[in-house]
């Protein structure tokens, strides 16, 4: 296992290179004057500065060279400056992880009450409520989400303006000190409440919204394995024991119900940390999303090259977390891999 | 006594001769059962057939606009109303199902021409050619799929490479993305196949490698990957949509229901249905792919056979 880990840890440098090289080879196919693009208008007649970027950038070298100082300056923490924002993609990325992070988190939490309504599903198999549940999780995995945002938004904030749309906190509401870069949590620790609520209120709606396209998968992944489970050679002996069926299911069945259902939980969670695009955007969350968006679309190519970058990083830990999770929560991979 | 004796050797002489047994007719016989799966195939050949004669069915062409009927709630003339420029939006929809689908089926085959054969490549020759290989697989699937089609999209868009209004822009930017999942079946496939007798006694008589790979493994690979394939149409068409929706795949006027959602944001609280109808579409369109290729895939794996 360690022996896996330490390979899969080695290979992370090489992805970042193949992926950096991906973003680099297409944002240089578009016929635009870069340092135009990232100086603005207002450089033309600034020849230092147009100089120092050029240098900066390795702009007069060749493009394979270009590629090297673009590693050189990645490897000390420089991704340029974003074109859009003007400010350093660093620290344009620095507060749309949290932002992210905190929508993605909030989503996986309450798309956990796929769990239990899967498993519900499988004890009722055949039954109402299993058909209850199981058109519930067709419906959330076969309607396009950005109707289900549209709903949403015409329900909690044009019709009943419970819930209010776009950013994180309501205009003139400042953002609590930064400790974890989670709002919530942030407004809490520093006991800053209408801080705490002005950013609830703007999290549950694109969080419900989000949650939406993951709780399908995770009910019937949990519905699947649970009856899987149930016909299996052990229960029945834990059922002639005379065992109570509540008991049967918490001590028995839930431990091999668990691993599966972890597995897609982290994947639904990887995925919606890197692939919150659409609702990002809707609801104008400023987090990756909707920057991978504007810098994708906007060809803001220092942004683009960064937020690839960053994702693929979330996206690899998450997967290898997973890998982890697997040995923690089976012994029989545990031991097989030792 | 001798009667009771003799009864239990007519009986199998008695019994017809049951049909040899193959992989595809067994598969066949346990899908008719599937009553699920055998429903959603109806729906997908309907799906298939409104596409294919678009033409011929729609009661208007899609791209005429008549501004004097504009936003109308569906009426006997215009049975599903009409958009905001007064087109008819029953037209839009059926011309609609021949993007998605056209979308779905050619991205699959762009995967199945890209992971295919490095598939093949990687699962046939291993060493470096299966590292370089694998390890462009992985870097590619932790970039999500979004970003690079968007990313690629709006490259082109600037470059004014906009063909079939933007129609093989997406189908090419998704597909550019999608071919891993194929290969890395196809080469998990190989892998396990290459191990068993029939490719060793193959092996034996002399067969060369790609003669292995064509008519001994690829065939016996065919289940999973067709089901793989159902199942990566859905995917592809909810991809088109949701870009379609944020402006960066099919234009106007070529209908996708995507964009067709998109465009009934602003009128959501009256007319309710440009948006309701497309969303329909969409999700029948993903829940029968999605049903037809869960039961190819119960119907198709052995490990279930009774």
């Amino acid at each position: 296992m360690t022996q896996y880990l330490i390979r899969r840890l080695l290979l992370l440098p090489f992805m970042l290179v193949g992926i950096s090289l991906i973003a680099f080879i297409l944002s240089h196919s578009v016929p635009a004057d870069p340092v135009n693009a990232a100086l603005g208008e207002g450089a033309i007649g600034k020849p230092d500065l147009v100089r120092a970027y050029k240098e900066h950038w390795g702009l007069d070298k060749s493009l394979p060279e270009q590629y090297l100082v673009y590693l050189w300056n990645l490897s000390h923490g420089d991704l340029g400056n974003s074109i859009i924002s003007r400010r350093s993609v660093a620290e344009d990325l620095g507060d749309a992880i949290p932002a992210t992070f905190e929508l993605a988190t909030t989503a996986i939490l309450i798309s956990l009450l796929g769990v239990p309504l899967g498993i519900w599903a499988a004890i009722r198999h055949r039954k109402v409520a299993d058909g209850f549940i199981r058109f519930f999780s067709l419906v959330g995995s076969s309607v396009p989400v950005f109707w289900l945002a549209y709903i949403a938004i015409f329900l909690f904030y044009t019709n009943l303006s419970i819930f209010p749309v776009g950013d994180r906190l309501d205009t003139g509401v400042r953002p609590p000190t930064h400790i974890t870069g989670f709002y919530t949590l942030d407004s809490l620790f520093t006991g800053n409440w209408s801080a705490l609520g002005s950013s609830l209120r703007h999290l549950i709606l694109p969080a419900l919204v989000l949650s939406l396209t993951t709780i399908g998968t995770i009910i019937r992944v949990s519905r699947t394995i649970t009856l899987d489970v149930l016909h299996q050679d052990y229960l029945r002996t834990a059922r002639s024991k005379g065992l109570k069926e509540l008991v049967i299911i918490a001590r028995h069945a839930l431990p091999n119900i668990l691993v599966p259902v972890v597995t897609v939980i982290s994947l639904s969670y990887g995925s919606l940390l890197s692939g919150t695009v659409l609702i990002e955007t809707i609801f104008s969350w400023p987090g990756l999303g909707r920057y991978a968006f504007q810098s994708a679309t906007k060809l803001d190519f220092p942004g683009i090259m960064g937020v690839s970058i960053v994702i693929a990083l979330i996206y690899i830990t998450i997967n290898l977390i997973v890998d982890l999770l697997y040995a923690v929560l089976d012994p029989r991979i545990r031991t097989k891999a030792a | 006594m001798s009667t009771t004796a003799d009864t239990p050797v007519k009986t199998p002489a008695a019994v017809t001769e049951p049909e040899a047994s193959n992989l595809w007719r067994d598969a066949y016989r346990r899908f008719k059962k599937n009553k699920l799966a055998v429903g959603a195939f109806f729906v997908l050949v309907f799906l298939v057939f409104i596409a294919i004669f678009a033409d011929v069915i729609s009661p208007a062409p899609y791209d005429y606009s008549n501004l004097i009927d504009a936003n109308q709630f569906p009426n006997s003339q215009h049975l599903l109303g009409t958009d905001s420029v007064g087109r008819d939006f029953l037209s839009r929809l059926i011309y609609g199902t021949r993007v998605s689908l056209t979308v779905g089926i050619s991205v699959q085959l762009i995967a199945l021409a890209i992971g295919l054969p490095l598939g093949i490549a990687a699962g046939m020759l291993g060493g470096w050619v299966d590292y370089i290989i694998m390890r462009g697989v992985e870097v590619l699937t932790s970039i999500p799929i979004w970003l690079f089609a968007l990313f690629i999209i709006s490259v082109w868009r600037s470059n004014g490479q906009q063909v079939g209004g933007g129609l093989l822009n997406v189908i090419v930017a998704i597909g550019l993305v999608g071919w891993v999942d194929i290969c890395r079946l196809t080469r998990a496939q190989i892998l396990t196949l290459r191990e068993k007798e029939f490719v060793l006694a193959a092996n034996a008589i002399g067969a060369k490698p790609l003669h292995i790979a064509t008519h001994h493994l690829l065939p016996n690979a065919l289940a999973p990957l067709i089901v793989a394939v159902t199942l990566g149409i859905p995917t592809a068409i909810f991809t088109e949509a949701g870009l379609s929706f944020l402006g960066f795949g099919i234009n106007d006027p070529l209908p996708s229901w995507g964009k067709m959602v998109a465009d009934s944001s602003s009128y959501i609280r009256v007319y309710w249905h440009l948006g309701l109808f497309p969303t329909l579409c969409i999700a029948v369109t993903m829940l029968t792919f999605s049903f037809v290729g869960d039961g190819l895939r119960d119907a198709l794996d052995p490990n279930l056979k009774k």
